[in-house]
């Protein structure tokens, strides 16, 4: 399964709101569950807790543990590491 | 932006080949791959949800039906354990590292597990790892996004 965490505006800078979220589906057509920090969470602990964007996980839900953890590219102008994440989750759920 | 759009296509493609967390397909086989697999159509499009042992083309209730013939008179087995059987979200340390846990995060959104549609056509609820965990899926991938 897939989650796309929406987790700050603009690196850090603030929280997400929901317009902004709204805008982000829409944008992408994003298919799956797409979730920000829940207002009034004003300490971006998703951006505190997991890192900066653009960034994949891979976790195995049995026990929690993070399996993979995919670096992509900030600059937006190479192919995101979601790529990466997509192909990885494919073969560990082959194995 | 384009390469993210790129992306998502391919990431409907994943869940739509059983990608929700179980065994995926992409080549039309209907043969049971390991023991939760739930085929919908492969990368061409091709329905193969006719064969002998797919119980269903959908899967929209987050629990996946598994080496059930209907027409024979099958009753439906689920792979989603009870809540009581998942038992409590693992304890700590928490971390976000390669092979560490990661610690139960809570989020709002609109909530797609079935990723049958445009996510904001989904209800805006409350979410978290630990309900992803529930789902009795396998494995989560979580793409860490940043709104530009």
């Amino acid at each position: 399964m897939i989650v796309e965490l929406l987790e700050s505006n603009n690196i850090g800078s603030s929280p997400v709101t929901m317009t902004q979220l709204k805008a982000w589906v829409d944008t992408y057509k994003i298919p799956v569950t797409t979730v920000m920090d829940p207002p009034p969470d004003t300490g971006l602990t998703s951006y505190k807790v997991l890192g900066q964007r653009e960034t994949t996980y891979i976790v195995d839900l049995r026990t929690m543990k993070i399996v993979k953890r995919i670096l992509g590219d900030v600059t937006g102008a190479f192919t995101p590491g979601l790529d990466s994440g997509i192909t990885q989750i494919i073969a560990l759920l082959k194995a | 932006m384009p390469k993210l759009r790129v992306a998502y296509v391919s990431l409907f493609v994943l869940v739509a080949c059983g990608g929700s967390g179980d065994t995926g397909s992409t080549s039309g086989d209907d043969s049971a791959v390991g023991d939760d697999t739930l085929v919908t159509s492969d990368t061409e499009g091709r329905d193969t949800t006719s064969g002998s042992d797919t119980a269903s083309g959908t899967d929209t209730t987050g629990t996946d039906t598994i080496g059930i013939d209907t027409a024979k008179g099958d009753t439906v087995a689920t792979d989603a354990p009870s809540d009581t059987a998942i038992g409590p979200y693992p304890a700590g340390p928490y971390s976000a590292n390669e092979g560490d846990t990661i610690t139960n995060l809570a989020w709002i959104g609109y909530v797609n597990d079935a990723a049958d549609a445009v996510a904001d056509t989904k209800p805006y609820v409350d979410y978290s790892l630990d309900d992803a965990r529930r789902t009795g899926r396998k494995y989560l991938l979580l793409h860490v996004s940043d709104f530009a």
